[in-house]
């Protein structure tokens, strides 16, 4: 394997997998806001307590560069240069209120008023929005692969639509238009998610700290992570509030006013066996797994973002098999094989398409007298840029590039780089083969 | 004075190579174990090569010895790297 860290990737995956079959007998008695302001608010003071143990670890055990906690609060106040130019705190806020609060109350609303197999085209649906959101906004051209995958998708999703809705009807629920709609939601919800969740850039100040203590990236993301679970589910209460006082019967006015209800025996609910697993099992360690992975990816092929998203498929799929095994979803075998079959060859197809369009390049820069320390770490902040040399000879400056279009290569040389009076000369060269050795 | 610490040398040698040789270049530099890295390229150089040694010494004797004996590159520019970023 090539990238040991892929494993914390499917293993993340699988974890999150599970949560439709652990949430089914929950929801008979427990709200889905309680399921969700539990999960999220503890996990968020875990990370929380998490990184500030480490940055002590860090600064007392080790003889790593130290990493000042004050630095990494203040940096809630930075400007996100990949977000709108917005502060960070208002980027997490986004993040965890769409990304990650709405879109797991209508998951759990699907799950609640339809079935899992009917909730998992939420998913699938989130890939084909992601990819007309990549052709339209990032120009990226629907070569063969993409085609396919879609098709491909197109067809798991009218057979889980199928069995999802007659899954349903076992149940004792029809899939009515408040499923769907709470479904597409979802789906909406989720793609925000997993565009918006990687638009995350380091100040330079970062950046120095970085080169110095790779370590810094751990805090940095436990950080984030635990600030948009936390904002989330604070600026969920006021929101619930007022979807409860507002005269208007729906089945989330239902779960807001349980939520209300049994917030007396809010630490009863918590000892549940299901509600720890949650949060255990499918958001502490599944985040830990991809910090982790995140801040060691050194793979020569396809970067960690685009791993990440291929390998989302595994949750939707891991869900459907775990269903059907643990809960007796219904699910006829030979219609489970075929969507098995046809999930795994969109993976596949969607690996070739990622390749295929991965450009990797080398930068050789000249650059004017005097900019040589101005200039390195304002180039180390572009998107692309993944390793910079500062040389002594006929260059100044050797880049790594990677990007996953050749739109994105374009966007860093002519919009980024050339508009640079301190580069006097770049040469590009185009990687072909990479083989690396151990040292 | 015996030495007690030292830091490793890095250098970036880009090579332009004549017709058809590309894979055999490639296979004679992998051989080399200073070489860390290597990398196909289109442009004005063909290959670039990264090695790591303890002396300058070494990189001479590596580049005069063992490189600079491969048939095929027909020209060869060294860089030393000074500092290196990763994200």
């Amino acid at each position: 394997m090539q990238n040991k860290y892929i494993f914390n990737l499917i293993l993340a995956n699988l974890l999150w997998s599970f949560i439709p079959v652990i949430v089914e007998d929950l929801f008979l008695d427990v709200s889905i806001i309680m399921v969700i302001f539990l999960r999220f608010f503890i996990s968020g003071v875990v990370l929380l307590i998490l990184a500030v143990i480490f940055v002590l670890i860090n600064n007392r055990m080790t003889h790593n560069e130290s990493i000042s906690l004050k630095f990494l609060f203040k940096n809630l106040l930075h400007k996100n240069r990949r977000f709108f130019d917005i502060k960070n705190i208002s980027y997490y806020l986004y993040l965890g209120f769409f990304g990650i609060i709405l879109n797991i109350i209508f998951f759990f609303l699907t799950l609640k008023t339809t079935s899992i197999i009917f909730t998992m085209v939420g998913f699938l649906l989130s890939v084909i929005f992601i990819a007309f959101y990549e052709k339209g906004v990032n120009f990226e051209k629907f070569d063969v692969f993409k085609v396919m995958y879609i098709i491909f998708l197109f067809f798991t999703i009218i057979i889980l639509i199928f069995v999802g809705s007659t899954g349903a009807v076992l149940k004792g629920r029809q899939v009515m238009l408040n499923g769907i709609i709470y479904l597409l939601i979802f789906s909406i919800a989720i793609s925000f998610l997993y565009i918006v969740i990687n638009r995350d850039a380091y100040s330079r100040e970062e950046i120095k700290i970085i080169n110095k203590n790779r370590n810094f990236k751990i805090p940095r993301f436990l950080i984030k992570m635990s600030s948009s679970f936390l904002i989330g589910v604070i600026c969920m209460l006021p929101l619930s509030l007022i979807i409860y006082i507002i005269p208007i019967e729906t089945d989330l006015t239902f779960e807001i006013s349980t939520f209300f209800a049994q917030f007396s025996i809010i630490f009863l609910i918590l000892g549940r066996w299901e509600i720890i697993f949650l949060i255990i099992f499918s958001t502490i360690i599944p985040y830990l797994l991809i910090f982790i992975a995140n801040v060691n990816w050194k793979s020569e092929n396809l970067t960690y973002s685009q791993w990440s998203s291929i390998l989302n498929l595994i949750d939707p799929m891991g869900s459907i098999i775990f269903s059907v095994i643990f809960v007796n979803e219904y699910f006829p075998l030979e219609l489970l094989i075929i969507v098995v079959f046809l999930l795994v060859f969109t993976f596949v197809i969607r690996y070739s398409h990622e390749v295929k369009n991965l450009v990797q390049a080398i930068l050789l820069l000249k650059l004017e007298k005097g900019s040589f320390n101005r200039i390195t770490l304002r180039i180390f902040k572009y998107y692309g840029v993944t390793s910079i040399y500062t040389l002594v000879g006929t260059y100044d400056l050797m880049l790594i590039i990677k990007t996953s279009s050749i739109k994105d290569f374009y966007n860093l040389i002519n919009l980024r780089l050339k508009p640079l009076n301190d580069i006097k000369d770049i040469e590009i060269l185009f990687i072909n083969k990479n083989i690396n050795k151990p040292i | 004075m015996e030495i007690l610490y030292h830091m490793p040398i890095k250098a970036i040698i880009l090579c332009k190579l004549g017709i058809s040789v590309i894979r055999p270049v490639i296979e004679e530099l992998k051989m080399i174990p200073q070489i860390t890295k290597v990398m196909s390229l289109t442009g004005d150089y063909d290959v670039l090569a990264e090695i790591v040694v303890d002396t300058p010494e070494e990189l001479y004797e590596i580049f005069a010895n063992k490189i600079d004996m491969i048939n095929g590159i027909i020209a060869s520019n060294t860089h030393m790297v000074m500092k290196e970023f990763n994200k």
